[in-house]
């Protein structure tokens, strides 16, 4: 646990910097910012895909090590 | 346990605040943080709602908090993704642009309603990466919050102190003895000089000069803003001086406006007038930093979003739904509301009263006909506006619409202010810069100032000698003529200048006052613009 939190911090920090480097300043008095959201909201996404993977690493590791399997047992000549 | 199930529980509040704290963060230059308090009770308080409602449809807390998340996280960024589709459509299809997108949304959720309704499964996974983007979200727009106080922490300690608050006194020679006239400062935004009109906008605005000078105003043919945004001229006129000593304590190549909202809710001209017993009257101008809610009367439409609360509300479908069932428009109805309002003042009671009216036309979005009807216009933010010559032709057509249905109102207006009125007022309609056919912030050689500088003033003053005002009068010494005549003030009448400056840079002063007469094209004055650039 300590060490799944020490990645998300990680990802929050890395992700966070990029963003910040990369965000726009308002150009009108009360600018929506839609660039600066539509960027944020795909990188958050992009990371949220990354926490999923992470966390689903072992089931997904043993679904392609099955499939293999079972493509090598289906190739093996009866 | 029951701690850690809250922690991984609480997304759906966090996507519901995340767009208010994203959009603080986006212009914290302009707006104080209080403004988010109000929406983000509501936004708390639907999701709490929109919770237990799925939560009694599913029979089970996981299910109906990650749905309310998907709701809420679509819901709320919906206007967003459209504006970035929005730029490649053409104006007549994007209504239907609109419905297709809201027909998508309203089909995904119905699919997720029934997808949850299917299954078994228990979301607890779902449930981590739910709370993880929205926090991750959050942070960002947090550290963006702390960052820019901690660049600009010096502006805020000044913004706060007691010398920022205060505002210089203006004694007067003697109290006038003789009923004091009730007087009305209505700034109409943007509204163009007549010779603009003529030369730019191919319209004849004579017919109405002349029909107020017959009811004896007096038009400054030659006047001129001081500055060409609203906050900043507002606050300059409001406060009758320049904003050079506010610059120079602020810096030059800042953009933190909210000083500016600040000189105008405590301005200058109603503390003076305060102290003559005159009593304040300000409306809702949709338009946060001119909105003076402090005043003795502060007239509104029944709930009307501010800008915040509409940009909010404008990332959301729901615009799409107002316009389909055909509601009237936020500006619309505040326009309307002022206009109407502003004719009873008179029979309010017994006065004396100063009446402060910004109203946002014919600034763009062009809401109104030419009689007053309102035109349904279908956009999401702000216009941007390009130089070509069909966007500019549009620009064109809707702006003289807007000004011939002002012309009209304001005709009505003085009529019944002067019908009414006890003793005859002061009335000043002015306008805050010009109009912007030809404005681009960020490509000034190609813009004309002499557009956005060239303004609208009529002035009328019951026994006043107007041989004495200058035709080129800027708003800074509207007041300081009229206190000076009226209540035996001795002000300095100050030099007339303009300055122009960028939405990025609103304090970089630069002096084109003698760059802006009609003969200019205005790229000879912008080639001076650069060259002032270069040289500081």
């Amino acid at each position: 646990m300590k060490r799944e939190t020490k990645i998300i911090m990680n990802i929050f920090c890395i992700a966070g910097l990029f963003i910040l480097c990369l965000t726009n300043e308002a150009k009108a008095y009360m600018d929506p910012g839609t660039g600066s959201f539509v960027m944020q909201a795909l990188l958050a996404g992009l990371v949220g895909i990354g926490v999923f993977i992470k966390m689903c690493w072992t089931n997904i590791k043993l679904t392609i090590g099955r499939l293999f399997k079972g493509k090598e047992n289906s190739n093996t000549p009866s | 346990m029951v701690r850690k199930n809250i922690m991984w529980n609480i997304h759906p509040f966090l996507f519901a605040v995340f767009p208010i704290i994203f959009l603080y963060s986006h212009n914290i230059r302009s707006m104080e943080s209080s403004r988010m308090v109000g929406p983000i009770l509501f936004a708390v308080c639907i999701t709490l709602c929109l919770i237990l409602l799925l939560r009694f449809i599913f029979k089970c807390f996981n299910k109906a908090t990650v749905m309310s998340s998907i709701i809420i996280a679509t819901f709320t960024s919906y206007g967003h993704f459209y504006q970035t589709f929005q730029t490649s459509i053409s104006e007549e299809n994007l209504i239907y642009m609109d419905i297709i997108l809201l027909n998508l949304w309203v089909g995904f959720v119905i699919l997720l309603l029934l997808f949850f309704f299917r299954t078994n499964r228990d979301f607890n996974k779902t449930k981590a990466i739910l709370t993880i983007i929205p926090s991750l979200l959050i942070f960002i727009s947090i550290s963006k919050i702390g960052l820019y106080a901690y660049k600009n922490h010096e502006l805020y300690e000044w913004h706060y102190s007691p010398q920022a608050k205060s505002i210089p006194s203006i004694e007067p020679k003697q109290s006038a003895d003789s009923p004091m006239p009730d007087i009305y400062y209505l700034i109409f935004d943007a509204y163009a000089r007549d010779d603009v009109l003529k030369k730019y906008y191919n319209f004849d605005n004579t017919p109405f000069l002349s029909l107020l000078e017959e009811k004896g105003f007096y038009i400054a043919r030659d006047s001129r803003s001081n500055y060409t945004q609203t906050c900043l001229s507002v606050s300059s006129s409001l406060n009758m001086t320049y904003l050079s000593t506010l610059a120079d304590q602020l810096g030059t190549n800042t953009n933190y406006v909210l000083p500016l909202n600040q000189m105008i809710k405590k301005n200058l001209l109603f503390e003076f007038l305060t102290q003559h017993n005159y009593k304040t009257i300000s409306f809702a101008t949709g338009y946060y930093p001119t909105e003076i809610h402090n005043a003795d009367y502060y007239f509104s439409p029944s709930w009307v979003p501010d800008d915040f609360q509409n940009v909010l509300l404008e990332r959301t479908p729901l615009p799409s739904l107002k316009f389909m069932f055909d509601m009237p428009d936020r500006r619309y109805k505040v326009i309307a509301h002022t206009i109407s309002q502003l004719k009873e003042i008179p029979n309010l009671d017994n006065g004396p009263h100063i009446t402060f009216a910004h109203l946002s036309i014919p600034h763009a979005p062009f809401h109104f006909d030419q009689y007053g009807n309102e035109r349904k216009i279908f956009e999401r933010g702000y216009a941007n506006l390009d130089t070509n010559s069909e966007e500019r032709q549009k620009y064109i057509k809707g702006y003289i619409h807007q000004v011939k249905f002002v012309n009209s109102q304001i005709i009505e207006i003085v009529n019944c202010l002067l019908e009414n009125s006890k003793t005859p007022p002061i009335i000043v309609i002015q306008s805050d810069h010009g109009p912007s056919s030809f404005l681009k912030w960020n490509n000034p050689d190609k813009m004309t100032y002499y557009e956005r500088m060239a303004i609208l003033s009529a002035f009328y003053l019951p026994d006043f000698d107007t041989q004495t005002i200058s035709p080129s009068i800027t708003p800074v010494n509207t007041f300081r003529i009229i206190l000076n005549h009226y209540f035996q003030t001795d002000l300095d009448i100050l030099e007339d200048r303009s300055y122009f400056s960028s939405k990025t840079e609103p304090y970089n002063f630069v002096d084109v006052s003698e760059y802006l007469d009609e003969n200019s094209n205005g790229l000879a004055s912008m080639e001076y613009v650069s060259l002032f650039r270069q040289i500081q």
